[in-house]
C-alpha cells in the first residue's frame, strides 16, 4: 500500500493524526504530512481508518499487489 | 461610547458589522482591509484579518488563539467547540467522528433525497398553480434540519419547533454590537429558545437513556465519554450539534440557489455534466460563504502575529468571505470559477475546529442541487438581488422562483463567468 496526501486539500481536523498518529503528522501551517508513504502490513488497517475519517478525503491509499511487508 | 486607542503603528479602520452594507455586499470592504494589512485594528476595539495565510496561522494556533471565550457564552462551557484543549475538544468530538464519516454518510443519501424530494414535490405544485414560492421556507430551510433531526433520532412533529428554535439562537447577535444582553430583544428571544431547545433535549436524553438507539443523542448518551458526563454537558453538545447542523447548511444552500439563478451557465455546466457538481459548489462556498466572522482570543502576552505583538485579552475576527477571495491564495479571486484549481478554502474552517459537519453539509448540497435541477433546470429569480439579514452568519432570502417560460426578471449578470 502507498499513502498519497493531498496537501491543498487539508482543513487540518487532526482527524488522521488522532486515528494512525504513527501514520500522520502536521506541518508548522497544519498541513498533513505523511510519516510513512508505504506502511507496513501491521499499519494498513490505521492507515485506512486515517482515510476514512478525514473529511476532506485529502488522504488517498493505493493498494499495491504484493508490495506489503 | 469610546472606544480603546488603537496600536501604535497599526493599520486602521473603522468597520460596523452590523451595518447594511456588509450585509449586503461586504466584498469591497474586505478586501479594503485586505489590502490594509495582514491584522487591521477596528476602532471598535478588536483585530481584524482578512487574508488567507494569517487566518490559518491564527487557526493553526488555538491554545494562544482560542475560541472559548467568544463560543461559551453562546453554546455553552462543555460544548466541545468552546474548548480549545486538544486532548478534551478530540474526546468530545470523537464522539460522533464515526458518524460523520464519509463511508457512513453514504448510508443517509436516499434518506436527504426523499426529503429534497418531497420538499420540491410541494415548491412544483405551488408553481403549477402559478406562484412563485420561495425557497428558503420551503427547501433551504427544513432540509438540512429534517436531516439532522433525523439523524439524532427527532420525531418528525418536533422537526418544525425545532427550526423555529434554532433560528431563533442564530439570530440572537442581530441586534447590533455590543450586545445589550439585558434588553435587546433579539439575544433575549434566542436565549429564551436556547432554554427551551435544552429543555427538549434532556427529555430525548433521557429517553435514550431507557431506549438505545442507533442515532446522534444515543451515541453519546451510551458512548465511554458520555458515561463521565453531566446531563447539562451532554446537552450542550448535543445542542451545539444540532444547531451547527441547521444554520450554515440552510445559508450555503440559499446561496447555492441564488447563485445557479444569477449564472444560468454553470447550471448548463453542471446538468451537462453532473461530475462537475461538488466542485461547483465548493467554489460556490470560496465565493460566498456562510460563515463570515471567526472570533479568536488572546491568551498570555507573548503573542505575535505578522510581526505584531497581541494583547493579552484581546479579540481578533477573522474576516473569511476576505480570506477566501485573498489574490495571494486564489488567481482573479473575485470571479467565480467553477473550473478553478481545487483548494481548500476557509469556508468550513480549519484546524482544531473546523466543521464536524463538512462531509454531511458536501452531501446534503450535492444532493439538493441535482434534485433542485432535475426538476426546475430554467428556474429563475424573481429578484436579481436577493438581501440578507446579517453579516456574521450571511444567507440570503427570501428566494422566490419562477419557471423561465413565465419570463422573470432575467438579470445581465453572465460576463463575470
Amino acid at each position: 500500500m502507498k499513502i498519497k496526501t493531498i496537501p491543498t486539500k487539508c482543513i487540518a481536523s487532526g482527524n488522521c493524526s488522532i486515528v494512525a498518529p504513527a501514520l500522520f503528522g502536521h506541518d508548522a501551517e497544519g498541513v498533513v504530512v505523511a510519516r510513512v508513504t508505504r506502511p507496513i502490513a501491521a499499519q494498513v488497517d490505521d492507515a485506512r481508518r486515517a482515510a476514512a475519517a478525514c473529511p476532506v478525503a485529502a488522504i488517498e491509499l493505493e493498494e499495491e499487489e504484493g508490495t506489503d511487508e | 461610547m469610546s472606544w480603546p486607542a488603537p496600536p501604535a503603528g497599526a493599520p486602521v479602520a473603522d468597520v460596523d458589522f452590523t451595518s447594511l452594507r456588509m450585509c449586503n455586499d461586504p466584498f469591497p470592504v474586505l478586501r479594503e482591509i485586505r489590502e490594509l494589512g495582514p491584522l487591521v485594528w477596528n476602532k471598535r476595539g478588536h483585530w481584524m484579518t482578512a487574508r488567507d495565510k494569517v487566518c490559518r496561522e491564527i487557526l493553526n494556533r488555538p491554545g494562544p488563539l482560542g475560541q472559548q471565550g467568544a463560543m461559551a457564552n453562546f453554546f455553552g462551557a462543555e460544548a466541545f467547540i468552546a474548548i480549545d484543549e486538544a486532548a478534551r475538544h478530540n474526546a468530545l468530538r470523537g464522539v460522533w467522528m464515526t458518524a460523520f464519516r464519509r463511508d457512513v454518510l453514504a448510508a443517509l443519501t436516499g434518506v436527504i433525497r426523499g426529503y429534497a424530494d418531497g420538499m420540491l414535490t410541494t415548491v412544483e405544485a405551488r408553481l403549477r398553480e402559478g406562484g412563485s414560492p420561495d425557497l428558503v421556507p420551503g427547501f433551504c430551510r427544513p432540509l438540512p434540519a429534517c436531516v439532522i433531526a433525523h439523524m439524532m433520532g427527532i420525531p418528525d412533529d418536533m422537526k418544525q419547533t425545532v427550526i423555529e428554535w434554532s433560528d431563533l439562537m442564530a439570530n440572537s447577535a442581530s441586534g447590533g454590537f455590543p450586545i445589550d444582553y439585558d434588553n435587546d430583544p433579539a439575544w433575549l428571544a434566542g436565549e429564551r429558545a436556547k432554554k427551551e431547545l435544552g429543555a427538549y433535549l434532556y427529555e430525548q436524553i433521557d429517553h435514550r437513556r431507557s431506549h438505545r438507539g442507533e442515532d446522534l443523542i444515543s451515541q453519546i448518551v451510551h458512548s465511554e465519554v458520555g458515561r463521565t458526563l453531566s446531563d447539562e454537558a451532554m446537552m450542550v453538545n448535543t445542542r451545539q450539534l444540532l444547531f451547527a447542523g441547521n444554520e450554515t447548511t440552510a445559508n450555503w444552500l440559499a446561496h447555492i440557489v441564488v447563485t445557479l439563478g444569477r449564472y444560468p451557465q454553470v447550471r448548463r455546466q453542471i446538468i451537462a455534466d453532473p461530475s462537475l457538481t461538488a466542485q461547483a459548489l465548493d467554489e460556490i462556498m470560496r465565493w460566498e460563504p456562510v460563515v463570515h466572522t471567526l472570533p479568536r482570543g488572546v491568551r498570555g502576552d507573548g503573542v505575535v502575529i505578522a510581526g505584531q505583538r497581541l494583547q493579552d485579552g484581546t479579540e481578533v475576527i477573522l474576516l473569511l468571505g476576505g480570506a477566501n477571495r485573498d489574490p495571494e491564495r486564489y488567481e482573479d479571486p473575485e470571479r467565480l470559477d467553477i473550473h478553478r484549481e481545487r483548494k481548500a478554502n476557509l469556508g468550513f474552517g480549519y484546524g482544531l475546529h473546523s466543521c464536524l459537519g463538512v462531509t454531511l453539509a458536501r452531501i446534503e448540497a450535492v444532493e439538493a442541487t441535482n434534485a433542485l435541477l432535475a426538476r426546475f433546470p430554467d428556474y429563475e429569480l424573481t429578484t436579481p438581488s436577493p438581501s440578507f439579514a446579517t453579516f456574521t452568519m450571511r444567507g440570503p432570502g427570501p428566494i422566490h422562483i419562477v419557471p423561465a417560460a413565465r419570463g422573470a426578471a432575467s438579470p445581465d449578470l453572465r460576463p463575470e463567468v
